[in-house]
């Protein structure tokens, strides 16, 4: 039996904690926190967002099964295994805006039920393909009659916060949320929103009003009987709920359209004929090496992700540093309801161990449990544009998968030739040779086919046992 | 006072009575958020919160001169 290992992102909160045994995910209920589970387990509320998918499903276990430091648990529950765990600096924008309306709706549901919610991080959801579901139980508890939202401050630094930068200033929140881990606080964001974005209510209320009530607020003089007196009515709750909700429903990310890739369809500098024959390709390998899991490196608008799905991966994770592919990708498997999850990542500056122990959130390296990777069009911007030498990066893309597909874009190809245009030329060992001989060190090759007249070519590598 | 140790004095105060999150929560809601909240929650809210600015808006719209420091 595999060792029973607590998540190092998961100890915040007293009332429980998450446990993994190789793909099992367990999660502890303490007793503080045992009358509001029985209470949740109970309520129809709570087993409706359930049912709908929209709180991760649970089932109740022995407690024996996690030995004796899980001994002092109420109860222990098995939950299904999220099959990339993601954080919401690696989302898209679109894909932050429907986790913060997923926790809207949940918050929302829950309080017609009589159940508030303890917290509103960003990190209590995980998404599965396109669709974000809310996965900490022990957030739920019972609502009390006009206590206030408890997580509004922390709705709108991790959810609100960066959505309006991009959408107002057209600025990327990944960078500032990976550096933060805890979101934008409202005092700096309204430092940065450009003035004609205050004149919006919403904006005056959650942002400039908070943040100024937030830091006057220091020299207020409280007394007790004043402050007993106050309520916030269950009515004022859902609206100020339902008003953030419709709001962020309305939200879109500035200039995201104009990035250079969004064209690609159109500009890539080779016929589509040869896309096809791209695309079939990486069917075919998909279909061979039926990988539970596939990482589409460079991934685009998904084209050849979506190929790989076709050919018979389980599920792929696209990894992109382009704004505007990664919203294209995001709506296709939307639309077409795929196994697919493209996040927004840099190949030369991935994710890294941060938060508590440098370990709070996995780095890229911890998470790559890859069968199968598929690198195309990709290459040349690592080696040439970031000045990686080529054996170390056909190295990494070796090592993160047994088995892949990478594309070698030689010098002749417009797209190279771009990049070298106004640089010298620093590279001698930037050839097909050489690309062959570096995958050669580590892996067999067992396919390969020149797809374009400027000499692209796919390369289907075997790693060495 | 300063105005860091005002802030101390202010969140210790609105956890000592009850306004804040529940004892037993670990989330800082932030009194910022907490004001608003008052304010958007009605009449009885907006009043607690002039009441607690009570003495700063006496001297905003007072004549006197104000208290040597």
């Amino acid at each position: 039996m595999n060792a029973i290992v607590p998540d190092s992102g998961s100890f915040r909160d007293p009332r429980g904690r998450v446990y993994a045994s190789g793909k099992r995910i367990y999660r502890t209920v303490e007793k503080i926190a045992a009358a509001d589970f029985d209470f949740m387990r109970a309520n129809p509320a709570f087993l409706a967002l359930v049912n709908a998918g929209r709180v991760l499903g649970f089932e109740s276990v022995d407690r024996s099964v996690l030995g004796e430091p899980i001994a002092a648990a109420s109860h222990v529950v098995e939950q299904p295994h999220i099959p990339f765990v993601s954080y919401p600096y690696e989302w898209t924008f679109s894909a932050l805006k429907h986790a913060a309306l997923l926790h809207l709706d949940v918050q929302m549901q829950a309080l017609e039920g009589g159940i508030a919610l303890s917290d509103a991080t960003a990190y209590n959801i995980q998404y599965r393909g396109p669709d974000p579901v809310f996965i900490d139980l022990l957030s739920f508890r019972r609502y009390a009659e006009g206590e206030i939202w408890t997580g509004h401050r922390q709705f709108c630094e991790q959810f609100l916060n960066p959505l309006l930068l991009q959408a107002k200033t057209g600025v990327l929140y990944n960078a500032w949320y990976r550096g933060a881990q805890e979101g934008i606080p409202a005092a700096d964001l309204r430092r940065v929103l450009p003035w004609r974005s205050k004149l919006s209510a919403n904006i005056l209320l959650h942002v400039v009003a908070q943040s100024a009530l937030q830091k006057s607020s220091a020299g207020a003089k409280m007394t007790g009987s004043t402050l007993k007196a106050a309520q916030f009515p269950k009515a004022s709750y859902m609206r100020m709920l339902q008003k953030l909700h419709a709001w962020i429903r309305t939200l879109q990310p500035l200039g995201v359209n104009k990035t250079v890739w969004q064209d690609y369809a159109g500009n890539h500098s080779y016929e589509s004929d040869e896309v096809a024959q791209k695309k079939q390709f990486i069917s075919e390998f998909a279909a061979a090496v039926k990988p539970d899991m596939l990482w589409d490196i460079g991934c685009n608008t998904g084209d050849y992700s979506a190929a790989a799905l076709d050919g018979g991966a389980r599920y792929v994770v696209g990894f992109d540093f382009d704004a505007g592919a990664l919203e294209s990708a995001f709506a296709r498997a939307r639309a077409g309801k795929l196994n697919f999850l493209p996040l927004m990542l840099d190949g030369a500056n991935p994710s890294s161990g941060q938060g508590w122990n440098e370990h709070e959130r996995k780095g890229l390296g911890e998470r790559a449990t890859a069968d199968a990777i598929v690198a195309l069009a990709y290459i040349h911007h690592i080696a040439i544009a970031r000045n990686v030498p080529l054996d170390d990066l056909v190295d990494w893309l070796i090592r993160l998968a047994p088995q892949g597909v990478i594309e070698f874009v030689p010098k002749q190809d417009p797209m190279v030739v771009r990049l070298l245009q106004l640089r010298e030329d620093i590279f001698p060992n930037y050839t097909e040779e050489h690309f062959i001989h570096c995958i050669n060190k580590r892996a067999r090759i067992v396919a390969q086919k020149t797809v374009t007249q400027s000499g692209r070519k796919l390369v289907w590598y075997e790693r060495a046992a | 006072m300063s105005k860091s140790s005002g802030a101390v004095f202010a969140s210790t105060f609105l956890l000592a009575f009850g306004l804040d999150t529940p004892a037993w929560a670990y989330l800082d809601a932030g009194s910022g958020s907490l004001l608003l909240q008052l304010i958007l929650g009605g009449v009885s809210g907006v009043l607690v919160v002039a009441k607690l600015y009570w003495s700063q808006l006496k001297d905003f719209f007072s004549h006197r001169k104000p208290p040597h420091n």
